[in-house]
């Protein structure tokens, strides 16, 4: 009897365990959302990657919540601020996007930032990281700013590493390495620190001097805002040199190196770095669906373009259906500007009125190609 | 020449021998010694064996061992001598008596004129010349030097198909003795060297001591089995270290019967069935042996009689046990316990000793949590009186009695309201009411604190079944879970802080039925589960299980979730207003209706009052509660 009793509860908390699942009537109305992003050109791969990311969200929710389905135009800007501003008034004006998610960098979206003001259409910038892009009232900024990320990694080598004499180089051809450097250099200098800066531009190919002159000076630290390809070369002279000193570089580093520089990834090995994840974080109940689910679908490295790109359609998704009219340009924007505490892959996010989205800086490790985390930072 | 190589033996010899000791007939026909031996088969000898034998004659024998015995029958009390010639094959009778392989060598004891009287067992008056079986001796009836693979192996295998068996042994002789048992199986031994079973009543049976002894093997549960196999494995004992499972009967004259029809296997051979009657004739036979007068005259085997069954089932335990396949736990009447359960029962009385105790362990433990110091309060632990009923209350429970249930929880219940009242009286009176640190760790348990109950517990049951072990250790084990706890809730009262109150003492029920529910499992493992299993008694168990379950899932919930908050606060930064603040630990704790958050923040600029504001901000907006923040700032220089 009491076995009897015991197997009718369980049945019945399994019953009541399996909740169905949410069931949304087709409306038959499509809503357009448009992607920008480098699908060509030197960095493809973070277009490539970033769509897939987009599609698991929409996997994982194809219709809005009044049925009406949400359909992607793709529009390829090669990261590259004139075509971006093309692909932008195409979007805006030929296919009546009822909103915008940029994959390409700060230069590419600052150049969009007055065509969004006049044409009212809601941007998420996902990956663009510079302060300025959510200076007008219809970009928001998915990642945290340059801002932040500068004041951060200053603050954690002088208070946490209790380093005082740091060596930076500077890319003057990328706004968002002068950005970054000097964000860096004020608040590092204002907590009492040294900065011994170097600059570069694009086409620099040797860096021995800049390396021996830090080298000379003693340093122990080197903070690297630059893209991929001038960090491994960096990366590459010091270890030649036989010298140690530790790195930081900026944000969606390994990423990139992943996707583009696949076979240099040992070089950037022990290098900090500050991200929007790490792989050292339990996932929310929302970051095991969208692992699965990428994993089942597309069977990819999954990066920080990808993770982003689904994270940041979510929201965008999220903040349609909180709109009566799920095309309505100025309730989207409203809607998205006041997300708060969606539950992302790892934690929550808060995005304001002021287009900054809020949400935990990690201080990784690049580690076996993994991201491990030494602190969160809020 | 001749007369040395005569020298010793027979002066003529008859050799009776079947088909298959034809091999030895050559050897027979031209025998070292120079002796005639006059060769007459088996069936010749049968018709008329007086035509052949007459009085001194002497018999050398090869033949199957049911045709040994034959003749064996039919010259004893003739005053016959014989001298065996074992066939290939049969290695129980060589090893049984010593016989070499080596046919010369065998041929030359076989003619030895030195025979040595030697006991005929038989049983339902068939012979048994080494070992007889009735029913099934796992780990008793394989070679003594088997590999402990092979051991562990067969031992497994028969695991799940243990049964036990009705069983009736009536002894006669100077102890005459029934006892009603019941047992998987017994091996009567006569002489069966080699085996294991001699290694283990250590050689206590011979050919000669006039007596036949029988090995009861009756594993009561699976757990038991274990443990004989391990004691098997290491292959150093003595039926006397077995406390269960074994017993061992040794008469000159043995009946065993049984409610159902068992067949009875006489050295290796079915030969009848039960009843069986195994009795002696002493120097029934005068033979032949290869083994050493030296040894022989110091023989371990003694020719006192034996009846060891006291560790067999008995009375009620036999409802439980017979016809039934093994239990996995062992389970034990009353009376196998006996002195233990008088000592339980005791020890669930309430006394004068128990509550002045009570009362002194606890002003101890007050004042020592009123001065913080943690030599006090183990000062306390060592005087509380509490193991005792917390124990009997586990075996109550176990076994179901009432009585003892009843004393045993009004006994603690009377402990719980002297400690409370005792806590609270002092504390009123107290006009020096601090919070410290040994209080706190009371408000806020952890997993470790059930652990340390849990480990009580089973500390406290096995220390009461074993006499040897020191109680008065477990009894301070378990008092580390539950006096601190309960003189914390009692100084709660005196502060009239139900909070206060109301966290400790669910500390102290939670620490409570972990202990009682571990001594009762511990208890079940050490074979304390009552004979007849009470349904009620099962139930009790369960709903205290279920009751107990809830408090304890939240309060795991809970100590769970604090756990993960505080150890994902040792890697937590926070920037606010462009200060960067490192957090160097935190402690959450549940104050009234709220959880407290105390952080320990290192910083290197000055905060304001709009800093630290913002900063709890970020902690509630991340942490997903409302939380009470308490800060603690070390600035760096």
């Amino acid at each position: 009897m009491l076995i009897r009793l015991f197997i009718v509860f369980a049945v019945s908390l399994l019953l009541i365990g399996c909740e169905p699942e949410e069931v949304h009537l087709k409306s038959g109305k499509v809503v357009k959302i448009g992607v920008i992003a480098p699908f060509s050109g030197p960095e493809k791969e973070w277009g490539e990657n970033g769509i897939l990311g987009v599609k698991t969200a929409l996997e994982l929710k194809p219709y809005l919540l009044n049925g009406d389905k949400p359909e992607l135009i793709l529009e390829d800007d090669k990261n590259d601020p004139e075509l971006t501003l093309k692909a932008l008034h195409k979007l805006a004006t030929e296919d009546q996007v009822s909103a915008l998610l940029i994959f390409s960098d700060s230069a590419a979206v600052l150049a969009v930032v007055e065509l969004a003001e006049e044409y009212k259409i809601p941007i998420l910038a996902l990956i663009a990281t510079h302060p300025e892009i959510s200076s007008g009232e219809w970009i928001t900024q998915f990642s945290f700013d340059d801002k932040l990320q500068g004041t951060v990694a200053a603050l954690f080598v002088i208070d946490e590493l209790l380093i005082e004499h740091v060596g930076v180089v500077i890319n003057e051809d990328d706004p968002h390495s002068i950005f970054l450097a000097d964000e860096f250099s004020r608040r590092f200098k204002e907590a009492g620190g040294v900065i011994e800066r170097a600059t570069i531009n694009s086409g620099t190919t040797d860096f021995t001097k800049i390396v021996r002159g830090f080298r000379e000076k003693g340093l122990e630290f080197l903070y690297l805002p630059l893209d991929a390809n001038h960090v491994v070369q960096i990366e590459e002279l010091v270890s030649k040199m036989g010298w140690n000193p530790q790195v930081m570089v900026s944000d969606g580093l390994l990423g990139r190196i992943r996707l583009q520089h696949g076979e240099k990834l040992d070089i950037v090995d022990g290098m900090l770095s500050p991200e929007v994840y790490s792989n050292s974080l339990p996932a929310s109940e929302y970051g095991k669906k969208v692992r699965s689910t990428f994993k089942e679908e597309f069977n990819q490295i999954g990066t920080t373009f990808s993770g982003l790109g689904c994270e940041g359609t979510s929201v965008l998704l999220d903040a349609m259906d909180r709109c009566e009219d799920t095309s309505d340009r100025a309730c989207i924007n409203r809607t998205l500007r006041s997300t708060d505490g969606f539950v992302g892959l790892f934690g929550k996010l808060y995005i304001g009125s002021n287009g900054k989205t809020e949400r935990p800086v990690f201080i990784n490790m690049i580690k076996d190609t993994d991201l491990k985390l030494v602190i969160k930072i809020y | 020449m001749r007369d040395q190589e005569m020298s010793g033996c027979v002066d003529s010899a008859l050799y009776v021998y079947s088909e298959a000791g034809e091999l030895y007939l050559d050897l027979i026909d031209q025998n070292p010694q120079n002796i005639t031996i006059t060769p007459v088969p088996i069936a010749e000898f049968r018709l008329a064996p007086e035509t052949f034998t007459e009085p001194s004659s002497h018999l050398l024998i090869s033949a199957e061992l049911h045709a040994i015995k034959e003749i064996m029958k039919l010259v004893m009390g003739r005053n016959v001598t014989i001298g065996l010639l074992p066939l290939p094959g049969q290695r129980m009778l060589s090893r049984c008596y010593a016989i070499p392989n080596d046919r010369d060598e065998m041929l030359a004891l076989a003619l030895k004129d030195d025979p040595d009287e030697v006991d005929v067992v038989f049983c339902n008056d068939e012979i048994l010349l080494f070992k007889g079986l009735i029913g099934r001796v796992p780990l008793f009836d394989n070679l003594g030097d088997a590999g402990k693979i092979s051991i562990i192996w067969n031992g497994l295998k028969r695991i799940f198909t243990l049964y036990l068996l009705p069983f009736n042994f009536e002894s006669r002789g100077e102890i005459n003795k029934k006892t009603e048992t019941a047992a998987s199986g017994c091996l009567i031994l006569e002489d069966s060297e080699g085996s294991f079973a001699p290694d283990m009543i250590g050689h206590d049976c011979s050919i000669d001591d006039g007596m036949v002894s029988a090995l009861i093997v009756a594993p009561f549960s699976i757990m038991d089995y274990l443990k004989l196999m391990w004691l098997r494995i290491r292959s150093n004992f003595h039926i006397s270290k077995i406390e269960t499972s074994t017993g061992y009967i040794k008469t000159p004259e043995l009946i065993i019967s049984s409610d159902k029809e068992l067949s009875v296997t006489i050295d290796g051979e079915k030969s009848t069935v039960t009843p069986a009657h195994f009795h002696v004739k002493p120097a029934a036979l005068r033979l032949n042996h290869g083994k050493a007068k030296s040894s022989r005259q110091s023989l371990k085997a003694s020719k006192s009689e034996k009846h060891a069954t006291k560790f067999l089932p008995a009375g009620k335990e036999l409802s439980k046990a017979v016809n039934k396949r093994v239990p996995f736990f062992t389970y034990a009447s009353e009376e196998r316990f006996k002195d233990l359960f008088i000592a339980l029962r005791d020890d669930a009385q309430l006394d004068a000793t128990y509550v002045v105790l009570m009362i002194l362990s606890t002003v101890l433990a007050t004042l020592g949590l009123f001065l913080n110091s943690a030599s006090v309060v183990i000062g306390a632990m060592l005087l509380a009186p509490l193991m005792a009923p917390i124990i009997s209350l586990a075996m109550s429970l176990l076994r179901f009695e009432r009585k003892l249930f009843k004393q045993s929880l009004w006994k603690i219940f009377v402990g719980i309201l002297l400690a409370l009242g005792t806590a609270l009286v002092l504390t009123s009176v107290s006009p020096y009411q601090p919070m410290t640190a040994e209080m706190q760790g009371r408000l806020s348990p952890t997993v470790l604190d059930l652990i340390v109950a849990i480990a009580a517990g089973i500390a406290g049951a096995y220390t009461k079944s074993h006499r040897k072990i020191a109680q008065s250790l477990a009894g301070v084990a378990i008092a580390v879970a539950l006096v601190p706890p309960l003189a914390v809730a009692g100084v709660g009262l005196g502060r009239l802080d139900l909070q206060f109150f109301g966290l400790a003492f669910l500390l102290f029920s939670t620490n409570l039925i972990g202990i009682v529910l571990a001594a009762t499992f511990t208890f079940r493992m050490l074979g304390f589960s009552p004979v007849v299993r009470h349904k009620r008694g099962v139930l009790t168990i369960t709903i205290f299980f279920l009751l107990i379950c809830i408090p304890l899932s939240l309060a795991f919930q809970r100590i769970t979730e604090r756990t993960h908050l505080e150890n994902s606060w040792k890697i937590e930064r926070f920037i606010v207003n462009g200060k960067y603040l490192i957090v160097d630990g935190a402690k959450l704790q549940e104050f009234k209706d709220s959880d407290v958050l105390e952080v320990e923040l290192q910083a290197r600029e000055l905060l304001t009052r709009y800093d630290l504001s913002e900063f709890r901000r970020k902690v509630n907006q991340n942490f997903g509660r409302d939380l009470i923040i308490r800060v603690n700032i070390t600035y760096i220089p």
